[in-house]
């Protein structure tokens, strides 16, 4: 920072000759002149000073008996004097400094804070929508219109603030984590049937009647919880059928087996070593990628970082670079090894155990094997599970009982 | 207060000497960078010497390549490859 202010205000190189510069030096302190990075040499003291402290100084050279001369000079007082002809280069950084200063004009970027249920690009697609895009005016930017515009068009968004800060928009959103209705009891009659085959482990019937018990094998579609609820009559008699909706949890043992098939040959992809660097450039609309040809038949992989140029945190600019990184790789099949096929065994079981106690199903029994074949080789999961099989079923029609009236 | 009653009372309730005395304090970085408080002012300097005044003596500064970094009324920073520091009548 003191090496900016030496350069804004300019600065000298010198050497103090005299029979006593140390005596200079001291009047210097006193007088609080700073000199800087003193080396003594045969000629005299070397060392920086301000062109203020060279002017002040003046006085203090009669009485010490010093004399000042100067080496070179430094800082942007001179640099201006040097280049006062250059008119060209004075005016290209004049021109820079109008068009940053129209370019704060504008909006060059939109963050969207506290959203989760809709994506960065959704919620841009549906600003653009409303008119608020980026490389418009910050004028043009309606925040509190927009932030009822969210507000209404988004339920699930319960607070939003929209504020511009240099050339960037801020849209923070607060999104509603309860439900935001109550959801409406179907009360259509309905069976409870078998997903799948298995035998009835446990029951809980809440409503309707069960059709199956405890230690039943049951195939799939077949109905365990009926939705029809006969009404009888002192004798026995079926008089009336009323349909309810049939509710319960029925859970069964199940055998469940998936089975993943393998070629037997592996497509290994390996790095050669060799790496393209590149640049990328990106002015408004106009992007420009840097990067040197491949050779053909070669396979490379790119991948490619992108950064928005900015002077501060809240001045972006509509300028983009990033560095292209290619990778060559060559690729070659080979057999899988047995540490392989033990690899994919072990994460094969371990995807269908997370898969299956995602859903909270238990596991009685789990076998994992590696079966080979002609093709290749495949990888057999079996297990015996215990689970909830019961799912509904709308009863289309309710059968009418037709009184026989008895004279 | 006379300096015999000041050293006294630094002595008794160990007060820093360099706040109360105006003693030199001297910090050194390995034996290239040293910093020098409470000095008084520049007796000598040339090539490969720096004499300064503090208050109860000089302090000498011998090395090669010796280069006052910066100085003010407070403190000097001194680099280089600093050989012997000596002490002058004390």
């Amino acid at each position: 920072m003191k090496w900016l202010v030496h350069w804004f205000e300019g600065f000298l190189l010198v050497t103090i000759q005299g029979t006593a510069p140390e005596r200079f030096l001291n009047l210097c302190r006193g007088r609080e002149i700073e000199v800087w990075r003193l080396k003594a040499g045969p000629e005299g003291c070397e060392g920086y000073i301000s062109v203020k402290g060279f002017r002040d100084s003046r006085e203090l050279l009669k009485k010490s008996g010093a004399r000042l001369k100067i080496r070179k000079r430094f800082g942007l007082p001179f640099f201006l004097y040097r280049n006062r002809k250059r008119k060209f280069f004075f005016g290209g950084i004049a021109a820079a400094a109008v068009l940053l200063y129209v370019l704060t004009f504008f909006v060059w970027d939109i963050q969207i804070e506290g959203n989760q249920r809709y994506s960065d690009d959704s919620m841009i697609h549906y600003f653009e929508d409303q008119g608020i895009f980026c490389g418009m005016m910050k004028k043009n930017v309606d925040c509190d219109e927009l932030e009822s515009s969210i507000r209404s068009d988004f339920p699930e968004i319960i607070w939003v603030s929209a504020r511009v800060s240099g050339t960037r928009l801020f849209v923070s959103v607060k999104e509603n984590e309860a439900l935001s209705s109550i959801p409406v009891p179907d009360t259509e009659p309905q069976d409870i049937v078998a997903e799948k085959d298995g035998v009835v482990t446990s029951m809980i019937v809440r409503s309707g009647v069960p059709q199956v018990s405890i230690g039943d094998t049951v195939k799939s579609g077949q109905v365990l919880i009926s939705g029809l609820v006969p009404i009888t009559d002192d004798g026995g008699n079926v008089t009336a059928v009323h349909g309810v909706r049939a509710d319960g949890d029925i859970t069964a043992r199940v055998a469940v087996s998936e089975e993943r098939s393998y070629s037997g040959l592996k497509t290994v992809e390996m790095a050669t070593g060799k790496e393209r660097k590149g640049l990328f450039l990106k002015a408004g609309g106009i992007a420009v990628q840097i990067l040197l040809p491949a050779e053909k038949g070669t396979s490379w992989k790119i991948s490619m970082e992108e950064q928005q140029l900015h002077l501060t945190d809240h001045f972006y600019l509509p300028f983009w670079w990033g560095t292209i990184r290619a990778k060559e790789y060559v690729t070659y099949e080979r057999l899988y090894t047995a540490e392989e096929k033990e690899m994919l065994r072990k994460k094969m079981e371990q995807e269908f155990a997370e898969k299956i106690m995602e859903k909270g199903v238990q596991i009685e029994q789990n076998n994992v094997k590696i079966l080979e074949n002609d093709q290749g080789f495949s990888i057999r999961w079996e297990a015996v599970v215990l689970e909830s099989i019961g799912a509904g079923r709308p009863i289309e029609e309710i059968p009418v009982i037709e009184e026989n009236e008895e004279n | 207060m006379g300096r015999r009653i000041r050293a006294a009372a630094v002595d008794t309730l160990k007060l820093p000497r360099d706040v109360v005395l105006g003693e030199t304090v001297i910090s050194m970085e390995g034996g290239s960078v040293m910093v020098i408080e409470n000095y008084r002012s520049i007796l000598l300097y040339e090539t490969g010497r720096i004499k300064l005044l503090a208050r109860n003596g000089k302090v000498l500064v011998e090395g090669s390549g010796l280069q006052i970094e910066y100085y003010d009324e407070e403190s000097m920073k001194i680099i280089g490859r600093i050989r012997k520091i000596e002490f002058q009548g004390i």
